[in-house]
């Protein structure tokens, strides 16, 4: 009996060390749980606004804004192809050939006049030697050497105004020719990069609008793993509930073991054989209490830990999606994202700098085409003031004529006198014939030089026109002004998602890493399953067997006291009694097997 | 308008988990600490109650039977959340008038599911058309949204 007593007393203080507070150890840690259910809040809080965020700034990079850029780029394609069209037949360039052309065939012209002056001068000296021979008689043929030789002069100058113009006239067009070159070329270069931007940002589009729509699947797809995730965590944080009823059970328990010892040993009388076996039976039932406290603290320990991993791994896991949420904003897909030109704010960045260039390009045209207008029309009025010379030169011709005849009737007039002045006469008549063929091809010439003048000007008029290119570059430039706000407004969410799932991130992950209250309630409960499993161990080796049958019978009816199904299954494990897992008698509304409706 | 929506639990992290699954779903919540405080509590539009079992001062049958003595929300639907899982206790809570049990813990879209089917649930002259074929038919979670059967 002393035995037993000394063992109960023993046991009964054992008991009443690991018992006491064990629930606190896991009660204590309330705040813990709260402190992280608040902090889980939060983190929903974010996650929705950085979601919606994301969101919006990938539907700004594939949304109506851009497929309206998108359009307005395709619309301008017709007018800008219009404002490159390279003249392949470059009309004007060969009419400022032309227009040279008919300057040299001027200045070949010019010197035959050369050759008529010379005989002017010649007959002006004979005209006037044979007056002198003559007398009184070729008194009048001394004014006709004064017409011959004033025309002569006449012609001269005339030829001189003309040659010097057609100089002028050569370099201009000679000048003009060579900007029309560049024009083409700028034409050429401008059509080529033009389309070649139109093709470029309409892929780039087409690929952000595309990326723009994997990547909102991503977000998605992020967003749906955090509400997993947020899910696992709300299931996981309930264990601090329901491990603390466990271990109350088990605090409960062993109270009630040391209540069954507090009664036994000091009321009995030393030696008693029916009180011994009394005392050996309360013996018995704290160990199997201790026994299956040992498996339920496990349980415990085991429930509190797992739940805590999860906490831990679905927390780690809600970092790591809130940064593929940022990394996937913007448009862009993972493989294309170097570096930092990377996401759907640099795609529109080089639209707008593609949209800017074209909008340059074009007003640059607009600029070379305006100063060929003004080349063009100085070509064109230079043209047109050697027109101005058809009629000296018709003038000359008219003269020559009458010269000629006036010649012709002074010597005939003079009779046998004046027949070398009669061959004189014939000589201007020849003349007159000469240089009016010469007017003539140099009157005709100086008609086509007006008509290229005409043309020319038509061409500089048109070059000068710069209103279309000013209404597209306008349109261009409206539409960049619209990338700008669009690029804005992406620019400022993108680094909004980016510094917020930055930031999330990093206080979830501060969060895990600050996560170390369970080691605690681990230890607290693994001590606590040894003392209670050394205790039952201890006693069942110092107790009769009989002792220990009498308290399995008395210990079945502790099975009801439980109120959740896993300390069911765990006493029938360790008791036996034919505790099977029972299914939980939900199920059928398809909610789960936890959920009944009635 | 969102529904409000009673929480009961001696638990501030239960009640909390539940607040915050109930409030993300676009639920108001009102939150008290066993039945004694849910009593004290049970007032305005409240359109339902999820309650734990075992509390101090009042437990979870109980606070159903003060419920359902209650003329304004006698057919409000009560959902049990509890650890509790034994048939006989079930089997109680039903009898009291409990709409539903959920043995914790719960998964938010569980939760959810059932706050909507039980708020959303029945269509009432269906419901009663149905009980004239199937007298059977007329459940706690029926009774909670339409009255007493015909």
């Amino acid at each position: 009996m002393q035995e037993y007593t000394a063992l109960a007393r023993e046991v009964r203080e054992r008991l009443g060390r690991v018992g006491s507070g064990l629930a606190r150890l896991v009660q204590q840690r309330e705040d813990d749980f709260l402190a992280l259910g608040a902090e889980l809040q939060d983190v929903a809080r974010r996650v929705q606004d950085i979601a919606a965020d994301s969101q919006k700034l990938n539907h700004i990079a594939s949304g109506d804004t851009v497929r309206h850029i998108l359009e307005e780029l395709v619309a301008e394609l017709d007018a800008m192809q219009t404002l490159c069209h390279v003249d392949e037949d470059a009309v004007d360039l060969a009419m400022l050939s032309r227009a040279r052309e008919l300057v040299q065939q001027l200045s070949r012209s010019i010197r035959d006049y050369a050759r008529v002056v010379r005989t002017l001068q010649m007959l002006g000296i004979s005209t006037r030697i044979e007056s002198a021979r003559l007398g009184s008689d070729g008194r009048g043929f001394s004014t006709l050497a004064d017409d011959v030789e004033k025309l002569g002069y006449k012609i001269v100058e005339y030829s001189g105004r003309i040659m010097q113009q057609a100089k002028t006239l050569d370099a201009l067009a000679e000048k003009a020719e060579a900007s029309t070159r560049e024009m083409h070329e700028m034409q050429r270069e401008c059509a080529y990069s033009v389309f070649g931007s139109i093709r470029d940002n309409m892929d780039t589009l087409h690929e952000v609008a595309e990326g723009s729509r994997k990547a909102s699947e991503d977000v998605r797809g992020h967003t749906a793993d955090i509400a997993a995730s947020m899910g696992r965590i709300i299931g996981s944080l309930q264990f601090h509930d329901i491990v603390r009823q466990q271990v109350e059970h088990v605090e409960e328990a062993l109270a009630d073991a040391r209540t069954g010892l507090d009664g036994a040993p000091d009321g009995m009388a030393d030696g008693a054989a029916d009180d011994d076996g009394a005392l050996a039976e309360e013996l018995a039932v704290a160990a199997d209490i201790c026994a299956l406290q040992q498996a339920q603290l496990d349980n415990a320990r085991t429930s509190f830990s797992d739940a805590v991993s999860t906490l831990r791994r679905e927390l780690a896991a809600i970092a790591a999606s809130v940064r593929g949420v940022g990394q996937r904003t913007g448009g862009f897909s993972d493989e294309s994202c170097l570096g930092e030109d990377c996401g759907g704010t640099a795609v529109l960045d080089h639209m707008e700098r593609s949209v800017a260039e074209i909008a340059a390009r074009m007003l640059s045209l607009a600029e070379q085409g305006e100063r060929m207008g003004h080349v063009m029309g100085e070509v064109a009025e230079m043209v047109a003031q050697m027109s101005v010379f058809l009629e000296d030169i018709e003038d000359v011709g008219d003269e020559i004529e009458l010269i000629a005849l006036n010649a012709s009737i002074r010597a005939a007039h003079t009779g046998e006198k004046g027949k070398a002045l009669g061959v004189l006469a014939s000589s201007i008549q020849r003349l007159s014939q000469d240089a009016g063929e010469s007017t003539t091809a140099l009157a005709t010439l100086l008609r086509e030089v007006d008509g290229v003048a005409g043309q020319l000007k038509t061409y500089a008029t048109a070059y000068l026109d710069s209103s279309r290119v000013s209404e597209i570059s306008g349109e261009l430039e409206g539409l960049t002004h619209g990338l700008r706000e669009v690029n804005g407004e992406a620019a400022r969410l993108f680094a909004g998602v980016g510094t917020a799932c930055a930031e999330l991130a990093s206080r979830v992950d501060h969060a895990v890493e600050d996560m170390g209250f369970d080691a605690q309630v681990a230890a607290g409960l693994s001590d606590a399953a040894d003392d209670v499993g050394e205790m039952a161990g201890m006693l069942r080796e110092r107790l009769p067997a009989s002792a220990r049958a009498a308290a399995a019978r008395r210990l079945a009816a502790m099975r009801d006291r439980y109120t959740m199904e896993q300390e069911r299954v765990l006493h029938g494990r360790v008791l036996g009694g034919g505790h099977a897992e029972a299914p939980a008698g939900g199920g059928e509304d398809g909610y789960g097997d936890n959920v009944e409706l009635f | 308008m969102s529904k409000l929506i009673m929480t009961v639990d001696d638990s501030a992290s239960i009640r909390q988990m539940v607040g915050f699954t109930l409030r993300n779903a676009g639920y108001e919540v009102i939150e008290a600490k066993d039945g004694k405080d849910a009593v004290s509590k049970l007032s305005g539009p409240i359109k339902m109650v999820i309650t734990d079992l075992n509390m101090p001062n009042m437990d979870g049958i109980e606070l159903i039977r003060q419920i359902r003595a209650n003329a304004a929300y006698k057919f409000i639907p009560v959902i049990m959340l509890t650890t509790e899982s034994q048939a006989t206790r079930k089997q109680e809570g039903k009898a009291a008038g409990a709409t539903g049990w959920i043995v914790k813990p719960f998964q938010p879209e569980q939760l959810l599911a059932v706050v909507k089917k039980v708020l959303g649930f029945p269509n009432c002259p269906f419901a009663r058309w149905l009980r004239q074929t199937s007298p059977a038919m007329w459940s706690n979670t029926i009774r909670a949204r339409c009255g007493p059967h015909p």
